[in-house]
């Protein structure tokens, strides 16, 4: 039978190996080359295997396995299979071949299912599977991101040294962070701008802008704020962000304990403004988290709702929403209002332990007419060069426009 | 008729250049973008060779779906052609035998020999190199290219191979995408899924692997910083 496209392997050949034209007879495989040498190996000797690139390369070997002979040329299998002492072999290699074959195709299966299922969970699970990795993930690595983001941060504003208006920030964050959950340490900062805004990094850097400050009328309402950024910081909402932009590949690079280039990713993030803008449900967190906070420190819980409504009535009347950067980040204003008023029903009465601060005074320091902190702030701003402040103003707004 | 080519491969391995000299009606068909250079005499034609079936097979592979076809028909004259990659280029003959390439290797192969693109199925889809190999048959010259110099292996029994650094395999060769043992279950899912380190091509049976001293990727990774930025594009 024959002839079938092959080939040789046998010592004597140049290289080894040569193409051949075979035929299949009773006496056995033949094989003649172009160049015209011929090989034969009897049947009685003929060691077969199956396997080749496509698995279905059929090899027959002498016993010293000297030479051998191959085809996977259609017809071959069978010319094979009619010499008596060869069908039960070639029957049994086809068999184990389709067994294989069975449990490749199972495989590819299974891992295509893994594939779709780790997409799926990816899709519906990044939440947990983000917090998981958070959660294991030492408190460092909140502290070094935050270092870092602020350190690549336009914050927009030369910082403020007035100890009328620092002492009292910080006196304010010192009584939250005692009955705040976590141990983080704080570092504040205030920054003259007249932006109403406030935020916090992962680790516990916090940034009151003067804005803020002079808008409200009562303290409570600039704790309640802290206390909401506070929460964002003690719920590691940052990192939890950085996981959920990572997607998939990177959490599981988290799980599996590999923090390079996270600072990296951190610092990016933090350009494009993600790391302080939130998703809804960490808003809610921080809201809850916020108000259980202020309770605990013996402060009106009801400041942030009072101050919420403020930014709304002001927002609406005046129609320039651009200062009211947090508000921005802040969406959903009436519901939060609510549902932060429901939480403090549900509490009970505060053992009030009111902080003993001027506020007036600190928002004096902070006015229009504030001759002092506005001199003390200018001085600041030649201290660092005085294009690149005003460059970081125009640029941090710009971005928030963007969101 | 004896359709073998006079070549020369200078250089090597690092930047290895392929020379053909061509006698009087004699042809050699190349990758387009490999040609560096070529004689008055030398007639050049772009076109599908192999019909357009091969020439997918081939695109699906990594290769365009144009091979050029350089003829001597003005007179004997010389073909030179630079790979695309810093590397070394190989010359294999074909005696009736079969050849699997990584996509990209091919460079130039002469009369007698063809090229089609073989569909790997899940291996191609695990190897991350590429769902489609290319197969050279015949009889004849084929020449292809590494990154890095080139090494020939004979595999005598089982054999592992990173699969970034597979250039070609003999057909008579059996290979599988595995992941390397003795690695954890963690990293044995992760290279799995995602590819990178651990993720080899188990070869067994009887023939030559070519392999090539470095990869690719982590050459592309290095340089990307420095490429000139701000220009849109990629
Ligand atoms: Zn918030």
């Amino acid at each position: 039978m024959g002839p079938f496209d092959g080939g040789v392997f046998d010592k004597r050949l140049q290289g080894g190996r040569a193409g051949a034209q075979l035929t299949v007879d009773a006496h056995g495989v033949h094989a003649s080359t172009t160049a015209g040498d011929t090989f034969d190996v009897p049947a009685r000797d003929c060691q077969l295997e199956l396997g080749g690139a496509s698995g279905r390369m059929w090899f027959c070997r002498t016993p010293d396995r000297q030479l051998t002979i191959y085809s996977e040329a259609r017809g071959f299998a069978e010319a094979l299979a009619s010499l008596p002492n060869l069908s039960q072999p070639v029957a049994e290699l086809r068999r184990h071949r389709r067994a294989e074959s069975r449990r490749g195709v199972l495989f590819l299966l299974a891992a295509l299912g893994m594939l779709i299922a780790l997409g799926i969970a990816g899709y519906f699970g990044l939440d947990y599977a983000g917090r998981a990795a958070i959660e294991a993930l030492p408190r460092e690595a909140d502290e070094r991101i935050g270092r870092l983001a602020i350190n690549s941060m336009d914050l927009g504003g030369p910082t403020v040294h007035d100890k009328t208006v620092t002492d009292a920030v910080n006196a304010i964050v010192a009584r939250l962070a005692e009955h705040a959950p976590g141990d983080f340490e704080y570092q504040v900062r205030v920054l003259d701008a007249e932006t109403v805004n406030a935020f916090a990094l992962p680790g516990g850097q916090i940034v009151v802008y003067t804005g803020l400050i002079a808008k409200a009328e009562a303290l409570d309402e600039v704790a309640g704020v802290l206390a909401h950024e506070i929460a964002h910081v003690t719920q590691r909402h940052g990192l939890q962000r950085i996981a959920q932009s990572l997607g998939v590949a990177g959490s599981l690079e988290l799980l599996l304990g590999d923090l390079g280039g996270l600072s990296a990713i951190a610092v990016e993030l933090m350009r494009a403004g993600a790391l302080t803008s939130y998703g809804r449900d960490q808003e809610r967190e921080a809201d809850e988290q916020g108000v259980l906070t202020m309770h605990a420190s013996g402060l009106d819980a009801d400041g942030i709702a009072r101050f919420f409504q403020k930014l709304q009535k002001e927002q609406d009347e005046m129609e320039i929403p651009e200062i009211f950067a947090w508000m921005s980040s802040h969406p959903d204003l009436d519901e939060r209002i609510a549902n932060v008023r429901a939480q403090i029903d549900s509490l009970g009465p505060v053992a009030e332990q009111p902080l003993e601060i001027d506020w007036d005074a600190v928002r004096r320091a902070v006015g229009p007419d504030a001759e002092a902190a506005g001199s003390a702030a200018e001085a600041d701003a030649t201290e660092k060069a005085p294009e690149q402040n005003a460059d970081s103003k125009a640029g941090s707004k710009a971005k928030r426009r963007k969101r | 008729m004896d359709t073998s080519l006079d070549f020369e491969i200078s250089h090597r391995p690092d930047f290895a250049l392929l020379t053909i000299r061509l006698a009087q009606g004699q042809q050699v068909f190349g990758e387009p973008s490999a040609m560096a250079s070529m004689d008055t005499t030398i007639h050049l034609k772009a076109g599908l060779r192999g019909g357009l079936r091969r020439s997918l097979g081939r695109a699906f592979g990594g290769e365009s779906l144009i091979v050029n076809t350089f003829s001597a028909k003005g007179g004997p004259g010389e073909v030179t052609m630079a790979p695309g990659v810093a590397g070394d280029v190989t010359h294999y003959k074909l005696h009736g035998q079969r050849l699997m390439l990584q996509r990209g290797a091919f460079v130039a192969h002469g009369p007698g020999v063809d090229i089609t693109g073989k569909w790997q199925g899940a291996r191609g889809f695990f190897s991350g190199e590429g769902l489609v190999l290319l197969q050279a048959s015949g009889h004849g010259d084929l020449f292809f290219n590494s990154f890095g110099a080139i090494l020939e292996l004979d595999v005598a029994d089982g054999f592992f191979v990173d699969t970034g650094y597979v250039v070609a395999f003999e057909d008579t060769l059996d290979y599988r995408v595995t992941v390397l043992p003795g690695l954890g279950v963690g990293s044995k899912v992760k290279s799995f899924l995602f590819g990178g380190e651990g993720l080899v091509c188990r070869f067994s049976g009887q023939g030559k692997v070519w392999i090539q001293t470095r990869t690719i990727h982590p050459f592309l990774s290095w340089v990307h910083p420095y490429r000139p930025q701000g220009r849109g594009g990629s």
